[in-house]
């Protein structure tokens, strides 16, 4: 087999080996899958076809399905013993993240639809005009307080959710695999980070905030889905983590962690203050 | 040779967790095409050498190839060739074994989904049922049915009949050993410590223990008395034995006024044996060993030999 042929073959093979995976990983979601899908399709329904998803409700539901998704795809499937035997099936850890990650995006893109359908598109709002159930507008739709209107609401609660969903899918797989302390120590920084951004976006842009944290979230979204990734497929060969080397490599992230949050926590207190 | 006539090339591997060594700087090699068992007792390393050769565990040095790569930078093309069935966990709870057949025959080229069906069939696996649903016992027929019917070049299974009745242990064997007379050409490592399931299917096996290949040999090279193969012998002297006669681990019992030495002929005493038996007034009888035996006796010698030395 000379090399092209070979290079053929093996992307061949790798497609193969993705359309199983999607498979498998929507087989093995598919009840949550379905189950999520069909209540925001009912919220949506429900609420779109009278008064239309406002900004704050829109920002909130953004946050809740994609925090969600992020757990739900993150957790399930990493334990050491399943994993094992996945790790001597031909597809590899980095193939599996990827597929992993496509499906809560794909998972997420669907629940964005349907609720910027329900909300700033407003088809269900036209059929709820059609049937008699819609509610006369109001000059409040789509404001989120005072400063986040318009445009800017939908690039700042998308891309906050867009980096809630890797966040949590990230800190979720590495919770599982018993590489990462606690969800508190993991989410702090994300948190207290995203906080003083909308603060300063608030701060400086108001009345039109969003482009600023929906900007940084995207960034952030790259940076920590990389990241994520590469420490994933770092420990690839490693299933017996020596219990030494592993906990002062822990030990040192973790220090560097608090050192981050209690940063994050004086910028916030500077900030109030 | 590290090449790729061999299915497998380990050398100087070693493996250590925490201050227990699980492998001490094995080497060994697995020619394409055979049945190569490996055996040993439990801890003695088996488990730590596939994983190892799989890419699953880290070597703390040496190195392990398959089919002449790494199986830590194997491509796709390479690792679809090679199945493996670990100890536990080998199949997905959640899937049944049809539906297992759909996600591998993605994985691996040459899945064949009809032989599976027979397989199945032959091993009374009831491949509609969700495999958490299955008995252990299931599981493991499963889980080597599908790895058989994967196609791959190469299979590792370490211990498959691990918790399977004894039917059911010749069941699987036997399906084995039919498919290989099928003229499938692949090889398969197998790790047991059960030295039954290896006599009928081996064309080499290793003898491990403590992270060590002891000896690597074809059953006959172990059992084989005129292939210089192991044997339990008996010495009897007509009077005293000589004086300048020694051969360790020799136990000596007097029966009617003769001495009688009864020892395991080894490689390190053969030339020993052969000289006394010139000896005038010596008879030397040897008596055949089984598999099981000489395992034993080999274990035992090390394990002695290592106490001498330390």
């Amino acid at each position: 087999m000379n090399m092209q042929s070979k290079n053929a073959s093996e992307a061949e093979l790798r497609r193969s080996v993705l359309r199983g995976l999607w498979w498998w990983e929507l087989r093995r979601n598919r009840q949550e899958i379905w189950g999520g899908l069909g209540s925001a399709l009912f919220v949506a329904a429900l609420v779109g076809m009278t008064t239309g998803i406002k900004g704050r409700w829109f920002l909130m539901g953004t946050l809740v399905v994609a925090l969600s998704a992020g757990i739900n795809i993150g957790s399930s499937g990493w334990k050491k013993g399943y994993e094992e035997y996945s790790l001597g099936l031909p597809p590899s850890r980095a193939d599996r993240f990827q597929v992993r990650f496509g499906l809560g995006f794909a998972y997420l893109a669907v629940m964005l639809l349907i609720a910027l359908a329900a909300g700033p598109f407003g088809w269900f709002y036209s059929l709820g005009e059609l049937v008699g159930t819609a509610e006369p507008l109001s000059s409040e739709v789509n404001r989120l307080g005072t400063h986040f209107e318009g445009l800017g609401m939908f690039v700042f609660s998308i891309g906050l959710g867009l980096a809630l969903y890797v966040e949590s899918l990230v800190i979720a797989i590495n919770i599982e695999r018993g590489t990462q302390p606690t969800w508190v120590v993991e989410f702090l920084p994300f948190g207290l980070g995203a906080w003083l951004v909308a603060g300063a976006d608030m701060t400086f842009f108001s009345p039109d905030a969003g482009f600023l944290t929906g900007a940084v979230a995207l960034l952030w979204s790259a940076i920590r889905l990389q990241s994520g990734r590469r420490r994933f497929e770092a420990k690839d060969v490693v299933l017996d983590v020596d219990v030494r080397g592993g906990g002062s490599a822990i030990c040192k992230t973790r220090n560097r962690k608090v050192l981050l949050i209690a940063l994050m926590v004086g910028l916030v207190v500077f900030a109030l203050v | 040779m590290n090449g790729i006539d061999n299915a497998i090339y380990v050398e100087g591997l070693t493996k250590s967790f925490g201050e227990s060594r699980a492998l001490d700087g094995i080497s060994l090699q697995v020619p394409a095409g055979q049945v190569f068992g490996l055996l040993g007792k439990n801890g003695a390393g088996k488990t730590t050498l596939l994983r190892s050769v799989m890419g699953l565990l880290s070597p703390d040095a040496g190195l392990a190839r398959v089919f002449g790569t790494s199986m830590t930078s194997a491509g796709l093309l390479l690792r679809s060739r090679v199945a493996y069935v670990p100890q536990e966990g080998a199949l997905f709870g959640e899937l049944s074994t049809k539906e297992h057949a759909r996600l591998f025959r993605a994985f691996y080229p040459r899945f064949d989904e009809q032989a599976l069906g027979r397989f199945a069939e032959r091993l009374e696996v009831d491949m509609t049922k969700r495999v958490s649903g299955l008995s252990g016992g299931s599981r493991r027929k499963a889980a080597v049915a599908l790895a058989l019917a994967s196609g791959a070049d190469l299979l590792m299974l370490d211990e498959p009949a691990a918790g399977l009745d004894p039917a059911a242990r010749r069941e699987l064997y036997d399906l084995l050993i039919d498919r290989l007379g099928e003229g499938w050409g692949a090889t398969i490592v197998l790790s047991t410590h059960l030295v039954g399931d290896l006599e009928r299917l081996a064309d080499q096996v290793a003898v491990i223990d403590r992270g060590r290949a002891l000896r690597v040999d074809n059953v006959e090279g172990y059992t084989d008395m005129s292939a210089g193969g192991f044997a339990r012998v008996q010495v009897i002297f007509e009077g005293a034995a000589p004086l300048d006669f020694q051969i360790p681990g020799a136990k000596e019992t007097v029966h009617n006024g003769r001495v009688a030495l009864g020892v395991t002929q080894l490689a390190g005493n053969g030339e020993a044996l052969i000289a006394l038996e010139a000896r005038p007034g010596v008879t030397v009888t040897r008596f055949a060993l089984t598999l099981e035996e000489v395992f034993l006796e080999l274990v035992a010698s090390s394990r002695d030999t290592e106490g001498v030395s330390a």
